[in-house]
C-alpha cells in the first residue's frame, strides 16, 4: 500500500470530501496508475482518505492510501505530474497494509490566521469598535479592511505611530490563548441541534510564533529626533516562507537598504535588521496574527474553535490551516508521518 | 500561512465569508483542473455567460468547445459566468457586488466582449437575471460604449427574434470559427485607437452567421457553420470540474448533422450539412481525453450514431484501451438496429431507450421515423437476448394528424415488448417506462406551422393512455403538465415583440422557468396581458404564406424542401435518409 500525502490549497477548500476523493481518483486514472479498482456494475479506484477536512480549511498535511503495486518513488513522479494542481502531493509512505487513517487520526494541529491588524486600529477596525458588527459591503475603490491592511493607502491616512495602537495589538493573540485555555466549558451547538462543551476537546494553544505566521507593522518612523519621516510614513514586513518582502518605497535611499528579500529563520532577525536600516528601536516590534491550537479532530470541527476564537479577541478568523495530524499507539501520540513511516 | 495556501486567484476574504453562505460554493470558485492560464498577457479579454447553473453550464459541449478555442488564442482569454442560485444571487444583491467570472472574479461588466449561450426557449428570462444581477441594461439600444459588447448564440440562434435586441449581435449557427473572426475584427478595431460600438457592428455584420439587430434587415443572414469539422479540434484538455455536474463525463462529437429528416426534429436540420471527423481523428481525441482528464465515462456523441460511417472500426481499436482504463463508454442515440447490442457495454445493463415516437407504423411516417413494426420488433428481441430488463420507450402526443388509433398503437407496442420478454426470458420480471411529451412544433422543420394541441387536448390524450396502461404490471407512464412546454412554443416561434414580455415576466419574478418547480403560470399569464399580447396565436397553426420571424435567415436547406417535406407528410409518404442518394435540401453536403 502506497500513502500519499498531500496540500488542500486554494479554490480546493470549497470541495466536499466525496468530491476530494473524485478529484484525487482522476488524478490517478490521468496517471494511468495500477491500483486495486472495485469490482461490481460501477468499479472504481479503492482509495483510503484521512478524515475529511471541513469546507474552508486549508490542510498542509492530507493523507490518501492506494492499494497497489507500483514503486513508490515511481508513483509519486507520475502521480504528481497529472494531480489537481489545489491538491499538490508532497510526500508518498509505504506501508505493507492499509495505515487506516481515517480510524486512527486522534488529533489534529490547526492554526487560525486571524486578520491582520492595521496601524490606526491595530486589530480592531474602527466600524468594529463602534459596533462590533463586520460590514462586508465595499464601495467601489475602497480596500475591504476585512481584506487586511493595504499599503498603498497607508502614507496618506495613517499618522499615529503603531506603538499607540496599544498594547492589545501586541498581545491579543496571547490574551486570546490566555482566555480559551482557561474556560472551564465552552458550550456550542452542534450541527444536529445537540448541545455539546468544545473545551474537553482542546489540548493546547499558542499564539503561533514562527516566521511565516508573524507579521511586523510600521507607522510613521520616527528619526533619532523624533521627527517624522514621511517618506517611511508606512512600512508593511511580513514574513512569508522564510523571506522578507518590503514595501517601502524604493526611491528612499534608507529603504533600499532594506528592499532585499534574504532568509530570515526567525522573528528577532528581521527586528535587528530594522534597527540596523536605521528605523527607530522604539517603535518595532512583532505582532502575531495566528494561534495554533491541538484539538481532538475526531470529535471537534476546527469551525466550532474559529467561532470561539472570533468571539474571544473581537478579531475574524481569516483562514484556518490543519498543519499536522497526530495518532495514538503503544508509544504515545506521533505525528502521522512518523507512524507512517514506522508502520512496517 | 493563508498566503501559502490561499493562491487562488480572486478570493478574497470577504468573497469567502459570502459562500459560506450558499450552497455548493464551489458552483462559484473556479480552480479547476486543466484551467488555461489567467494570466497571460491579452488586449481581448471575453466572458462566456451560460444562463444556466454551473452544473449544467459545465455539461454544455458548446461551451467548453468555445471556451478553450478563444483561450488558445494569443492576445485572447477567456473566462466564464453561471447563472448564480437564487441564494447567491440575493448575497451579492444585498452587499452591493455585481455579478463577476469564475475565473478571476472580475465584474462582467469589466469585460470587453459578453458571450451568452441561448441553449432553449426557457432560458430567456435566465438572460436578463444574470445581466440585472451584473448591473448592465437589458436592451442593447441603452447600452453606451462603456458596456461590454453584448452577443448570443448557440441552438436557439434559429429563431433569435424573440431576445435579438437584448443582444448587439446574434451569431446564427455554430460558434467556433465565426466567433474567432469576431474577436480577430474586434481586436482590430479596438487596436486602431477610438474603438466605436457601432461602427464594430456595422462591420461584424459581414461576418458569416452574424445578425445585427440594429442594423435594418437587407440582404438574408447565412447560417455559420464549421467547413472543416475534422480539423476543428475539442479540447483535449478540457476543464475537469471539482464538483459533481449532470455530466461528469468527456464527450467526442462524431459528426454533425443527420441524415435521418425526421420531420419534427430541428437539429438534423440546423446542424445540415453533414460533417464526419475521420477515424484517426476521433481516436486522438479520445485517447487525450483519457490521459487528461481523468473521466471513467466517455461520451460518443451525434444525432444519429448508429450512422457514423467508421463505428464498427472505431469500436474495434478503441475497446481494448477502453477496457483496460477502465472507462464506461457511452453511446447514446444508437439507432435499434440488429447492430445496437454489439456497442454497448456488456458489463452495465441499465435500461434500453428506444424513441418510436408513434404508436402506428402510418403516423410514424408521417413524421418520418424510419423505424417500422419489424425493426421495433427485431431489435427488441436483441436486447432481451442481450439481458435486457428495462425498457424506456419514449413518444410524442399532439403530432400532426393524429388519431386515438395512434395512441392505442402506443399500448399495442407495451403489450407486443412485454409478450416478448416473457417468451424469451420466461419470467415476468419486465419493467417499462412509458414517457410522452407534447410535440412542439419547431422552426426549420417540415412541421413548423403546425399547432400545438391544447392543453385540455393534451391532458384527455394523457388520461387515455394513464388508462390504458394501467392495467399492465411493471409499466409505468410519464407525463407532464404542457404548462412550460406553451410557453417553449410560444417563445421558439414568435417575433421582437416578446422581448417586452420576456422582460415584463423577468421583472415580476420570473427565471430558472425551466426549473419545473419554478415555472410560474400565472405570471407569464399576466405578462402577456400587460404587453398585450396574446399567447395563442403562437400555438395555433400558421397559415401558409404568413411570414416566419426566421425568414430573413438563410440555412441552406431550402424552404421549398421543408414545405414539400410537410405535403408528404399529409400524404403520409416518406422521404429516405440521405444515405445513398441526396434528397437536395440544399445543404450540399459534400457528397461523393
Amino acid at each position: 500500500m502506497l500513502t500519499v500525502k498531500y496540500k488542500k490549497i486554494g479554490a480546493a477548500v470549497y470541495i466536499s470530501h466525496i468530491d476530494i476523493y473524485r478529484a484525487i481518483y482522476r488524478g490517478i486514472r490521468r496517471a494511468n496508475l495500477n491500483v486495486a479498482y472495485s469490482r461490481g456494475f460501477n468499479p472504481h479506484a479503492e482509495l483510503y482518505l484521512s478524515p475529511p477536512l471541513p469546507l474552508f480549511v486549508y490542510g498542509a498535511c492530507e493523507y490518501f492510501t492506494a492499494d497497489t503495486d507500483e514503486d513508490a518513488d515511481v508513483f509519486f513522479a507520475r502521480y504528481a505530474a497529472a494531480a489537481h494542481a489545489l491538491l499538490p502531493p508532497v510526500n508518498v509512505f509505504y506501508t505493507v497494509k492499509n495505515p487506516n487513517l481515517a480510524g486512527k487520526i486522534f488529533s489534529a494541529d490547526y492554526v487560525f490566521e486571524m486578520r491582520k491588524p492595521d496601524a490606526e486600529h491595530g486589530f480592531l477596525n474602527a466600524r468594529e469598535k463602534r459596533s462590533n458588527k463586520q460590514d462586508l459591503s465595499a464601495k467601489r475603490g475602497e480596500q475591504d479592511p476585512a481584506d487586511g491592511f493595504d499599503s498603498r493607502n497607508a502614507s496618506a491616512k495613517y499618522d499615529k505611530p503603531y506603538a499607540s495602537a496599544g498594547p492589545d495589538t501586541r498581545n491579543i493573540m496571547a490574551e486570546t490563548v490566555e482566555r480559551l485555555l482557561s474556560a472551564e466549558h465552552i458550550p456550542y451547538v452542534n450541527r444536529n441541534g445537540k448541545e455539546k462543551d468544545a473545551r474537553p476537546y482542546i489540548y493546547s494553544a499558542a499564539p503561533a510564533n514562527n516566521a511565516i505566521n508573524a507579521g511586523f507593522a510600521f507607522a510613521n518612523i520616527h528619526t533619532a529626533d523624533n521627527a517624522i519621516k514621511t517618506d517611511l510614513s508606512f512600512t508593511n514586513i511580513s514574513a512569508v516562507n522564510g523571506t522578507v518582502k518590503s514595501g517601502i518605497d524604493s526611491a528612499n535611499p534608507r529603504a533600499a537598504a532594506f528592499n532585499k528579500t534574504e532568509f530570515v529563520p526567525a522573528i528577532t532577525n528581521t527586528a535587528d535588521r530594522a534597527i540596523n536600516a536605521g528605523l527607530n528601536a522604539a517603535n518595532i516590534y512583532t505582532v502575531s496574527n495566528a494561534i495554533k491550537i491541538n484539538i481532538d479532530s475526531v470529535n471537534l470541527r476546527a469551525d466550532v474553535v474559529a467561532d470561539e476564537l472570533k468571539k474571544l479577541s473581537g478579531v475574524p478568523v481569516l483562514a484556518v490551516t490543519k498543519t499536522a495530524q497526530y495518532v495514538k499507539t503503544a508509544d504515545g501520540i506521533i505525528d502521522a508521518d512518523e507512524y507512517l513511516r514506522s508502520s512496517n | 500561512m493563508q498566503s501559502d495556501f490561499s493562491n487562488s486567484s480572486g478570493i478574497t476574504h470577504a468573497f469567502s465569508e459570502l459562500l459560506k453562505k450558499v450552497e455548493k460554493p464551489g458552483r462559484y470558485t473556479g480552480g479547476e483542473h486543466n484551467l488555461p492560464d489567467m494570466n497571460k498577457k491579452a488586449g481581448v479579454r471575453m466572458c462566456f455567460c451560460f444562463p444556466e447553473t454551473y452544473e449544467i453550464g459545465m455539461s454544455n459541449v458548446g461551451l467548453a468547445l468555445l471556451y478553450s478555442s478563444v483561450n488558445s488564442r494569443e492576445d485572447f482569454v477567456a473566462e466564464r459566468c453561471f447563472a448564480p442560485w437564487t441564494d447567491f444571487a440575493d448575497a451579492i444583491r444585498e452587499r452591493n457586488i455585481p455579478l463577476m467570472s469564475v475565473e478571476t472574479k472580475k465584474p462582467l461588466k469589466d469585460f470587453d466582449i459578453l458571450g451568452f449561450s441561448v441553449q432553449h426557449e426557457l432560458i430567456y428570462t435566465n438572460i436578463l437575471y444574470m445581466l440585472d444581477l451584473a448591473g448592465i441594461p437589458f436592451y442593447a439600444k441603452e447600452r453606451g460604449e462603456d458596456f461590454p459588447v453584448i452577443i448570443g448564440g448557440g441552438p436557439c440562434s434559429v429563431n433569435p427574434m424573440p431576445y435579438a435586441d437584448f443582444f448587439d449581435a446574434v451569431l446564427i449557427g455554430e460558434g467556433e470559427t465565426a466567433t474567432a473572426e469576431f474577436g480577430e475584427l474586434y481586436r482590430k478595431h479596438k487596436n486602431c485607437g477610438a474603438f466605436k460600438k457601432a461602427d464594430f457592428l456595422k462591420d461584424a455584420a459581414s461576418i458569416r452567421g452574424f445578425f445585427i439587430p440594429s442594423l435594418p434587415k437587407g440582404t438574408p443572414v447565412k447560417k455559420a457553420f464549421v467547413k472543416d469539422f475534422d480539423a476543428l479540434l475539442p479540447p483535449l484538455k478540457p476543464l475537469v470540474p471539482n464538483i459533481e455536474i449532470v455530466h461528469d463525463r468527456a464527450v467526442v462529437e462524431l459528426y454533425r448533422g443527420c441524415r435521418s429528416g425526421c420531420r419534427f426534429c430541428q437539429a438534423a436540420f440546423f446542424y445540415r450539412p453533414i460533417r464526419e471527423r475521420r477515424l484517426e481523428t476521433v481516436k486522438k481525441i479520445l485517447f487525450s481525453l483519457i490521459d487528461n482528464t481523468g473521466f471513467d465515462e466517455i461520451t460518443l456523441a451525434s444525432l444519429s450514431t448508429s450512422d457514423y460511417s467508421g463505428l464498427k472500426e472505431l469500436m474495434d481499436n478503441v475497446k481494448p484501451v477502453v477496457k483496460a482504463r477502465h472507462i464506461n463508454l457511452s453511446l447514446p442515440s444508437l439507432r435499434l438496429d440488429s447492430f445496437f447490442a454489439e456497442y454497448t457495454d456488456s458489463s452495465r445493463k441499465s435500461s434500453l431507450t428506444f424513441a418510436p415516437e408513434a404508436g402506428t407504423q402510418r403516423l410514424r411516417d408521417v413524421i418520418n421515423k424510419n423505424v417500422s413494426d419489424e425493426n421495433i420488433t427485431s431489435s427488441i428481441t436483441q436486447a432481451f437476448l442481450n439481458g435486457y430488463r428495462n425498457v424506456k420507450l419514449y413518444f410524442m402526443i399532439g403530432l400532426p394528424t393524429e388519431t386515438e388509433d395512434d395512441l392505442f398503437g402506443i399500448v399495442e407496442i407495451v403489450k407486443k415488448i412485454r409478450a416478448l420478454y416473457r417468451e424469451i426470458n420466461r419470467r415476468n420480471d419486465l419493467t417499462v417506462t412509458v414517457s410522452t411529451s407534447v410535440f412542439i412544433p419547431k422552426p426549420l422543420t417540415p412541421f413548423q406551422r403546425e399547432r400545438m394541441i391544447s392543453e385540455d387536448d393534451a391532458a384527455a390524450k394523457q388520461n387515455l393512455l394513464k388508462n390504458a396502461l394501467k392495467p399492465f404490471k411493471g409499466v409505468s407512464y410519464r407525463y407532464h403538465a404542457a404548462d412550460s412546454s406553451r410557453l417553449e412554443c410560444v417563445m421558439a416561434r414568435g417575433g421582437g415583440e416578446l422581448s417586452a414580455v420576456i422582460e415584463t415576466a423577468y421583472k415580476s419574478g420570473c427565471f430558472f422557468d425551466a426549473w419545473g418547480e419554478r415555472f410560474n403560470r400565472e405570471k407569464w399569464e399576466d405578462a402577456f396581458r400587460i404587453c398585450g399580447i396574446d399567447p395563442s396565436v403562437y400555438l395555433a397553426e400558421i397559415p401558409a404564406g404568413k411570414e416566419l420571424p426566421w425568414d430573413f435567415i438563410d440555412f441552406s436547406v431550402r424552404k421549398a424542401y421543408l414545405e414539400r417535406e410537410r405535403e408528404k407528410a399529409y400524404e403520409g409518404e416518406t422521404t429516405d435518409g440521405c444515405f445513398k442518394k441526396c434528397n437536395f435540401c440544399g445543404a450540399e453536403c459534400a457528397f461523393k
